[in-house]
């Protein structure tokens, strides 16, 4: 049996060991964000009103992020059925007039790095995007083009993500006001 | 059993002030570790420092937003006042400022400086009265310009000789 000076500093040192392993794994969480259809919202936009676990959340996973009133972060990880999106299907996102000053989409892989694909065709965004007449836009997810006049290339990505970044929004966050996305077909 | 009662509550009460202290300490290590990489420790401080194009080549952050051009100058507000100019620019741009503790204290947008902009930054009481104020001597000033093609990034590469980021002379 050790003497009491080593139990309580075998204490201490299991203690600090175990508070800052509870911690790190505390702000490696992230909470869900509102949904809104497919999207789910980044909860970890900056703000210096946040309490200490999402400064230190979003410290660590968004580090030097815009705050709530300069850009607003969405994430879509599944379709509008609730699948999981998948580099072996194919889906069409259809949209309209976005509530922001500026607006962009971008397709992550797996690992949440743009596509290494050699297509470039990882973003597409509210000044360089094909309309059609009435201002709605398509945009194809997809391992190819086809002829769509909006593509966002999903080779390379395994379970590919979107993020849509929405630059001064305008307005407060509808689910229809969002893009949908819906899955066409599977290999 | 009962020789382990006190130092077993004594664990207990150092791992929940441990993590309360590393929750609340994480957000300015984590700063104070990125400045002192994009400072080079102390030798590149006080100057714009130009990123490359984000491409899939980009492994370092997780889910980067390709369409930014990013400038970032670190500041020291102990040595003096900051003195930033940024030329006009017609496209969507903004400029941050991120204090030690990670917070952004501070942004400013192209729609309130369609003329471009020039500013002081300072801290403490003896700052000048025109000065913006920070809350901290250390920091980081962050400029995002939209450049989503190679128009865009040729556009930004000749507003980055114009801006500067310097200490004001006393």
């Amino acid at each position: 049996m050790p003497g009491a000076a080593l139990r309580h500093g075998l204490a201490i040192v299991g203690g600090i060991a175990l508070g800052v392993a509870s911690a790190w794994w505390a702000i490696g969480r992230l909470p869900d964000g509102e949904r809104y259809g497919a999207w789910r919202s980044d909860p970890l936009t900056g703000s210096t009103a946040a309490d200490a676990y999402t400064r230190a959340r979003s410290a660590r996973h968004g580090l030097l992020a815009l705050n709530r009133e300069e850009a607003l972060y969405l994430i879509a990880a599944q379709d509008d059925g609730g699948a999981p999106l998948s580099e072996r299907c194919d889906y069409e996102i259809r949209g309209g007039t976005l509530p922001a000053a500026w607006w962009s989409l971008t397709v992550y892989a797996a690992d949440e790095f743009l596509p290494r694909n050699g297509s470039a065709a990882y973003a597409i965004d509210a000044a360089h995007l094909r309309r059609d007449g009435d201002g709605r836009w398509r945009a194809r997810l997809a391992t190819t083009r086809e002829a769509s006049a909006n593509w966002l290339d999903s080779t390379a990505t395994g379970t590919p993500s979107l993020t849509l970044r929405l630059y001064r929004p305008k307005a407060a966050l509808r689910a229809d006001a969002l893009p949908t996305i819906t899955r066409r077909s599977c290999r | 059993m009962k020789p382990w009662r006190a130092p077993l509550l004594v664990a207990v009460v150092v791992a929940v002030l441990a993590h309360i202290a590393f929750v609340h300490a994480y957000p300015t290590l984590l700063m104070r570790a990125t400045l002192r990489q994009l400072g080079g420790g102390g030798e590149r401080l006080h100057r714009w420092l130009a990123a490359p194009r984000v491409t899939p080549a980009a492994r370092r952050i997780v889910r980067p937003a390709p369409e930014f051009a990013y400038s970032a100058c670190v500041y020291d507000l102990s040595r003096g006042a900051l003195r930033i100019r940024l030329p006009a620019s017609p496209d969507y741009w903004s400029l941050s400022f991120y204090a030690g503790n990670s917070d952004n204290f501070l942004t400013l947008r192209d729609v309130d400086h369609r003329d471009g902009l020039e500013l002081l930054l300072a801290a403490g009481e003896a700052a000048p009265a025109a000065a913006l104020r920070a809350p901290d001597t250390r920091g980081v000033a962050l400029i995002r310009r939209l450049a989503t093609d190679d128009a865009g990034w040729q556009n930004v590469e000749r507003l980055r000789k114009e801006d500067v980021c310097t200490l004001a002379a006393s």
